[in-house]
């Protein structure tokens, strides 16, 4: 079996979200946002800017390519993220706009919460390494909303979704009756 | 989103049985708001159940008892004018879905003149409980809280954006709720060793998303799949194609001679040598979800 990637990514865009690293909790929320029309791209933080006041978001893969700015390009990438495997991922951008981040943590009382952020992706230079790469700018500026972010205690990735719809993962959360915080 | 479960949607409007022999016109004006608002919230995906205007304990029984054989993921309860709590109760609780109190008024206020002006004492209260549905909002709360049963509010205006947004909102998130509880969850492979934040409860999963989770082995999947043949790698890859994600794919530049030899012009051919030419020394854990 090789360069599973790409067609994580086909599935994915075809609103059958699928994760790697045995990501239960992330492909909850990649599923959360695309039942919402959002799309749902597997993401965790990259590096801050903090001369623009940006942090880089990215994975190196799936990519959820319906929400990809522009297109989607296949790299052949002789390691992956330097841990297992190695052979074709995915590079693209979310959509420019208005992005929602979300995160399926536990919760001691309700046993999961959800966690949304909403921000801007916003034009810039990304990382070229032949992974997802966006750049993201919150209302907390770059330190805030990262310390803010992890405060909340969620796992390292989250599902990045086009468009604000944290008013409705709020609503959601009340129906499932767990938690959520917006940070 | 296509493949997904249709929400069903109950609606009922509230009201009180005494009151439509006492005032002429109330009961079949409030019966007109019940009707407008499920039309409004009838659209693709969403089935609306309208349970009508439920004026009695007895009509409320039997309400609920619809509610559990049209098997509704969440009722919309609108407050039409002022109700007595023991009609809220048993349809609530035989329904055992997700309440969404709809507290809307027919105009953002009473028109104090022609009110005032209409003279007859009677018409002015019928007119009154017309715009009634924030009578007994707490009455309800206090109800369903002392049941502990879970509800929500809309409240403001029967033809306003900003109430319909709210609860275009709430329908979104019931189509959330229903959908996880209808979906498939695939698990294969396993954790990277020693990424702990990762590991996950998965019968928490069951129990908090109503999700059904299996777990399967990749020489499982290989079976279920077998080989593709020829035909099916030209259809996969005009897919991926026709997503574009492959029309800037490089030439590497640890590129062989002898490979070089074999890269062909078509930016979906060098692809496929690519795709099979790589092979991951070991197979990534994944899980994919899909609704039933």
């Amino acid at each position: 079996m090789s360069s599973i990637i790409p067609g994580c990514s086909l599935l994915t865009a075809r609103h059958i979200p699928t994760a790697g690293e045995y990501e239960v909790k992330n492909v909850l929320a990649m599923k959360i946002m695309d039942i919402l029309g959002a799309g749902g791209s597997f993401t965790e933080f990259y590096a801050m800017d903090f001369n623009d006041d940006v942090v880089l978001m990215g994975h190196d893969g799936p990519g959820h390519i319906a929400i990809a700015e522009g297109n989607a390009k296949v790299r052949p990438l002789r390691v992956y993220h330097g841990k297992v495997g190695r052979g074709l991922s995915i590079e693209m951008s979310v959509k420019l706009g208005p992005v929602t981040l979300l995160s399926i943590a536990e919760d001691a009382i309700t046993g999961f919460k959800l966690l949304a952020a909403e921000g801007e992706c916003i034009p810039g230079k990304i990382l070229e390494i032949g992974n997802t790469n966006s750049r993201y700018r919150f209302p907390l500026g770059v330190r805030g909303f990262v310390n803010a972010w992890s405060a909340q205690g969620p796992a390292h990735h989250c599902a990045v979704g086009v468009g604000h719809v944290a008013g409705i993962l709020r609503k959601a959360a009340a129906l499932m009756g767990i938690g959520f915080h917006q940070v | 989103m296509s493949t997904e479960r249709v929400l069903r949607a109950g609606l009922c409007g509230i009201g009180l049985e005494a009151y439509w022999g006492q005032f002429a016109g109330l009961k079949g004006r409030l019966d007109g708001y019940v009707e407008q608002v499920a039309v409004q919230l009838t659209r693709p995906g969403i089935e609306v159940v309208n349970l009508g205007l439920i004026d009695t304990p007895a009509r409320s029984n039997a309400a609920g008892h619809r509610c559990r054989r049209e098997d509704i993921d969440v009722l919309f309860l609108y407050v039409t004018t002022y109700a007595l709590s023991n009609t809220v109760l048993p349809l609530v609780q035989r329904a055992g879905v997700p309440v969404i109190v709809l507290n809307l008024q027919p105009e953002a206020a009473i028109d104090y003149n022609a009110f005032n002006g209409l003279l007859d004492r009677t018409a002015m209260t019928g007119e009154w409980l017309a715009f009634c549905s924030a009578c007994p909002a707490p009455e309800i709360a206090n109800v369903l809280l002392r049941a502990k049963i879970p509800f929500h509010q809309v409240t403001g205006m029967l033809e306003e954006a900003e109430s319909w947004r709210e609860i275009e909102e709430w329908l979104a998130a019931a189509r959330v709720r229903s959908a996880l509880a209808s979906a498939r969850l695939g698990l294969m492979g396993h954790y990277y060793s020693g990424m702990l934040d990762i590991m996950t409860d998965v019968t928490q999963v069951s129990v908090t998303f109503g999700t059904h989770v299996e777990l399967m082995e990749v020489d499982e999947l290989t079976r279920y799949a077998p080989r593709p043949a020829i035909a099916m790698w030209s259809g996969k890859l005009r897919t991926f194609k026709r997503h574009s994600i492959f029309s800037r794919i490089a030439r590497p530049k640890n590129c062989s001679t002898r490979r070089a030899r074999r890269w062909p012009s078509t930016p979906w051919l060098r692809a496929t040598i690519w795709t099979r030419s790589l092979t991951t020394t070991r197979v990534p854990a994944m899980r994919s979800m899909r609704t039933r």
